[in-house]
């Protein structure tokens, strides 16, 4: 079996990879065959779950201290200095405005403007990344929460808020912010000049939600990136609490995953849809293009609508593309549903083993959490291929932010890249996606022991969330391959 | 009396002629402006897509922009019958399917393969094509670097000599040459299969050129040296020279000789953006004269900002003039088609003729490309596999009919087919015919290049193409990496008619 890339699988498609393209990546020979894969992933998801039931019991869920002890400092948190914090939050603005700047007044060339990458991938993949390992850095940085509090400082002190923020809205602004997040990636595409219309565009609403419901509540549930972001550091073990006066912050170290289980989701719809979206759209962006999902509509939805076109497929086939764009959208849009769907089949099936009296929606609430080391994996491995190939063009871009040909750092042209060693990618997917499944089981299991009353209950609960895991085990694998070919 | 003969009939006279005289210069330069165009506007440079061929009826017509192959055509069937205008299978040969290079002589085809350790039959294809509608493969060339030759595979007609250097993936494991006598085109004979005395890694090869004579192969390293190998003697090859062009500029991606041997038109891959993709004419007569210490010079250049990964060349003669014909391999956004469209440039790689007059100063004089090629068409791009696919509908190699007196070329543009034009007015070219092999179903074929594309709804034409008249009959040889060899016809038999149609036909 050889396998090789044909196309960089990633956002935004405009950073395509040309030394990928040209074809002089090696091939790549499986050691084995896909389907050992498959059951060798699936295997080790049964097989954590088993080792998991087994040592992991309620009393040691029910006594577990997930903070570290800073012995150092005497068990004391520590203080994000003032100079850093100060730092940082200067180049978070100033990486925002430089987003803007550039695509305004930068090459229209999205490999040689900043903002594609600066934004793409810079912000949303690798500052996402990063954020599992040092945690929630960006509630401390956030940019447009430092432009409010500066404007705040400069017109003595925050304002009263016209409306308190409706508990109904929940999560709903952060999710529709993201599904148009990801409709701009793999619809829009929308050159260096668009990122930056997007980014002040996105400004001003989060301008004026933070003035109509006030900065706590919209960095909170509406603004985006806030929540993303919040939600990826609870698989940190480090977490960050704001002090008393609200302009310091305490740093501590706590074990893995923690946060996941100390923060308890709240009660809402929407931040189980926001979970299931973070997987889902990873999952659309690696199926609409393959011939699976393109031929579902040409070769049979079509046939289903038959009688509203007629018999002559090429003589409407320009109605037909205009389906096929709303058939697209429509994948996206619907694509969390799809998986929440099949995650309240899951939990009923936990309903019927576990003879619960505990509410469908409370028990995905509680769950909903289990899905995120799952989305955050699967997503590096999706897009890997394109951090490999773009971040080493990072430090000429610094070098030349607008595409003007400067030399700002001296680094002249940049170098023709290696060709990518497809051994160590295809392995690096398969690893993230395993480890990322494993974590899920671990969290699936910890939180059944603090839902159900026995341990029984809390092992037979999870057979229905096994089944969970390796059918996203299964998924996530088969659709990371599908951007490589099979000879 | 008449009226010419009074003196106001003169005066009438004078006058009525005065009006016929600015009468007939009106309609005169009415006709200019309409299409008989004076000289000088007859040589402004063509730069839009060029006007479609005119089908048979009965051809399996596109129906969607010029070169695509929409999504309706891709999955609701249409693409698994293939696409043809004014085109027709004679005959093929599947076999394993085909790689990138074909070359030929006499009634043979030599075609490479992908080097997958599935293949039955490992190496060059030999196909014997003495009856177009049934060729056979009837021998392969198996030394080491004919295992996957990439673009390196060349023919010398005048000495019957066939050569490659070792490419396996664009870039050989090892600095390996091969060259075979092909005197008897079904036998070849091997010459000589070597490793270049070099340290590993100095050479890895990618494509190449045999001088005409075939006494001198050139070996190209992608995009880094060129490697001169003196085969004047075939059953020991010497390498004279491996040139690192000094700043870049002359680094090879395939190239051509000239007649003479004296010139190399190398093709310089880059990017638009980089201002080095296009054309570097060489002075290569130190080693075609085998001079003390021969050294490339660059004689002169030429880089265009609306390609990329310039691919390959042929010096061609159209009514005495000489011209070279040029292709890009990908658009000047390389891979990122979506980007050249979000740029208002074209997204794909096109062919397009040089103007080689004055060598120091070589000038585009038409771009030949399709409606796919046109900026202005992606709107209706947005959906079609081709503008996220690796290739698209970019161009890769092109071929004349008749490099002394060429009237048509052929030129294989990947997802497009194989696209034939008229450049016998090289101000004026128009598309005349083109044929897309049909989609391959079913289990992978070992030998074909396309297997390492996944999703695919298309076959990929990528190799030369040849023109060869027999019988009345003009053929067209072509190869795609999923549908092998195939011998094609241009439906209008009249020798002098390829690639028009009746429609056209009748017109005259």
């Amino acid at each position: 079996m050889t396998w090789r890339p044909t196309a960089v699988a990633g956002a935004p498609a405009l950073l395509a990879n040309a030394a990928v393209a040209h074809a002089f990546v090696q091939p790549y020979t499986l050691p084995v065959p896909f389907w050992l894969y498959l059951y060798a992933c699936a295997a080790t998801v049964v097989l954590t779950f088993a080792v998991v039931s087994y040592f992991v019991s309620v009393p040691a869920a029910a006594t577990a201290d997930w903070r570290i002890p800073a012995r150092s400092s005497g068990g004391r948190a520590t203080t994000v200095p003032g100079w850093a914090l100060g730092g940082l939050r200067t180049l978070a603005v100033g990486c925002l405005l430089l987003s803007v700047v550039s695509g305004l007044i930068g090459t229209r060339d999205p490999d040689a403007n900043i903002n594609i990458t600066l934004f793409w991938v810079v912000f949303v993949l690798v500052f996402t990344y990063a954020t599992v390992l040092v945690g929630d850095v960006f509630a401390l940085i956030n940019p447009w929460r430092t432009i409010v509090e500066w404007f705040e400082t400069s017109s003595s002190g925050p304002k009263r808020t016209p409306l308190a923020y409706p508990a109904r809205l929940g999560y709903w602004p952060a999710l529709l912010s993201y599904v148009g997040l990801i409709w701009l990636e793999l619809f829009t595409l929308p050159p260096p000049r668009g990122v930056s219309i997007v980014l002040l565009v996105y400004s001003l609403v989060t301008f004026a939600g933070v003035w109509l419901f006030g900065k706590a509540a919209w960095f909170r549930y509406g603004e985006l990136f806030s929540v993303l972001l919040r939600f990826v550091g609870l698989l940190a073990p480090v977490e960050y609490q704001r002090s008393a006066d609200a302009d310091r912050f305490e740093v501590r170290l706590r074990w893995p995953l923690s946060g996941a289980l100390i923060e308890r989701p709240e009660k809402s719809l929407s931040l189980v849809l926001f979970v299931l979206f973070m997987l889902s759209s990873t999952t659309f962006d690696g199926m609409h293009e393959t011939i699976v999902w393109m031929s579902l509509f040409w070769k049979h939805l079509v046939v289903v609508f038959q009688p509203l076109w007629g018999t002559d497929l090429i003589a409407s086939q320009r109605m037909l593309e205009h389906w096929y764009v709303a058939y697209q959208r429509a994948g996206l849009v619907l694509s969390p549903l799809l998986y929440l769907g099949f995650y309240f089949a899951i939990l009923l099936a936990l309903k019927a083993v576990t003879r619960t009296t505990i509410p469908l929606r409370d028990l995905a609430r509680e769950f909903a959490f289990t899905v995120l080391p799952i989305a955050v994996v699967y997503n590096m491995a999706h897009y890997w291929t394109l951090l490999l190939t773009r971040i080493p063009k990072l430090p000429y871009l610094v070098s030349d932010p607008f595409g003007y040909h400067w030399h700002l750092l001296g680094l002249g042209r940049p170098a023709e890249p290696p060709p990518l060693n497809m051994s160590a990618i295809w392995n690096t997917e398969v690893a993230l996606i395993l480890v990322g499944h494993l974590a899920g089981v671990y969290l699936a299991h910890r939180i059944a022991l603090r839902v159900f009353p026995s341990r029984r209950d809390a092992i037979l609960s999870q057979i229905p969330m096994l089944i969970l895991m390796v059918s996203y085990t299964v998924m996530g694998l088969w659709v990371i391959s599908q951007p490589l070919a099979l000879e | 009396m008449s009226v010419s003969s009074s003196p106001i009939g003169v005066r009438r006279a004078r006058l009525l002629g005065a009006l016929a005289t600015v009468c007939a210069a009106a309609v005169l330069s009415g006709m200019a402006v309409q299409g008989v165009a004076s000289p000088d506007e007859s040589r402004v440079p063509w730069t839009g897509p060029v006007p479609k061929a005119h089908c048979r009826s009965g051809d399996h017509t596109e129906s969607g922009l010029q070169g695509q192959t929409t999504l309706a055509e891709r999955l609701g069937g249409a693409a698994a019958r293939g696409f043809n205008c004014n085109l027709e299978l004679v005959g093929q040969f599947q076999g394993e399917g085909a790689f990138h290079a074909q070359a030929w002589t006499d009634v043979c085809s030599y075609y490479s393969t992908a080097d997958s350790p599935l293949q039955a039959h490992p190496g060059v294809a030999v196909i014997d094509v003495s009856d177009p509608s049934a060729p056979k493969a009837v021998a392969y060339m198996n030394a080491p670097s004919m295992l996957q030759t990439w673009e390196s595979l060349k023919v010398s007609e005048e000495r019957k000599l066939i050569a490659a250097v070792e490419s396996e993936g664009g870039a050989g494991l090892n600095p390996g040459f091969a060259v075979y006598d092909i005197s008897d085109c079904r036998n070849p004979v091997l010459q000589a299969s070597i490793d270049l005395p070099v340290p590993k890694n100095t050479i890895r090869g990618h494509a190449g050129a045999i001088a005409p004579d075939g006494r001198t192969y050139y070996g190209s390293y992608y995009p880094v040296s060129l490697y001169v190998i003196d085969i004047a003697d075939p059953t020991n090859p010497k390498l004279m020279l491996n040139w690192i062009p000094p700043g870049g500029v002359g680094a090879p991606h395939d190239l051509s000789i000239s007649d003479d041997g004296t010139r190399a038109y190398i093709m310089n891959p880059g990017t638009g953006a980089s201002g080095k993709n296009g054309l570097v004419i060489l002075d290569v007569s130190d080693f075609q004269y085998r001079r003390p210490n021969p050294e490339p010079r660059v004689i002169g250049t030429l880089f265009w900002p609306d390609g990329g990964i310039a691919m390959t060349s042929q010096p061609i003669k159209i009514d005495g003039h000489p011209y070279l014909l040029a292709s890009d391999e990908l658009g000047p956004t390389i891979t990122n088609h979506q980007s050249a469209c979000a740029q208002n440039l074209p997204p794909f790689g096109f062919p397009r003729l040089i103007d080689l007059a004055d060598e120091t100063e070589p000038k585009t004089v038409s771009l030949l490309k399709l409606e796919v090629d046109d900026p202005a068409n992606c709107p209706q791009l947005a959906n079609d596999p081709a503008l996220t696919g690796t290739f698209g509908y970019s161009a890769h190699y092109c071929r004349a009919d008749d490099a002394q007196d060429t009237k048509l070329v052929a030129c294989s543009r990947h997802e497009a087919g194989v696209r034939v034009f008229d450049v016998s007015n090289p101000y004026r070219p128009r598309e005349v015919a083109y044929y897309k092999p049909p989609i391959h179903t079913g289990a992978n074929l070992p030998g074909s290049g396309i297997n390492t594309v996944a999703n695919r709804t298309f076959d990929w034409s990528k190799s030369n193409s040849r023109f060869l008249t027999r019988n009345g009959v003009r053929e067209l040889w072509i190869t795609s990496a999923d549908n092998g060899f195939q011998v094609l016809r241009f439906t209008n038999r009249r020798h002098g008619d390829e690639g028009r149609s009746d429609d056209d036909r009748s017109r005259d």
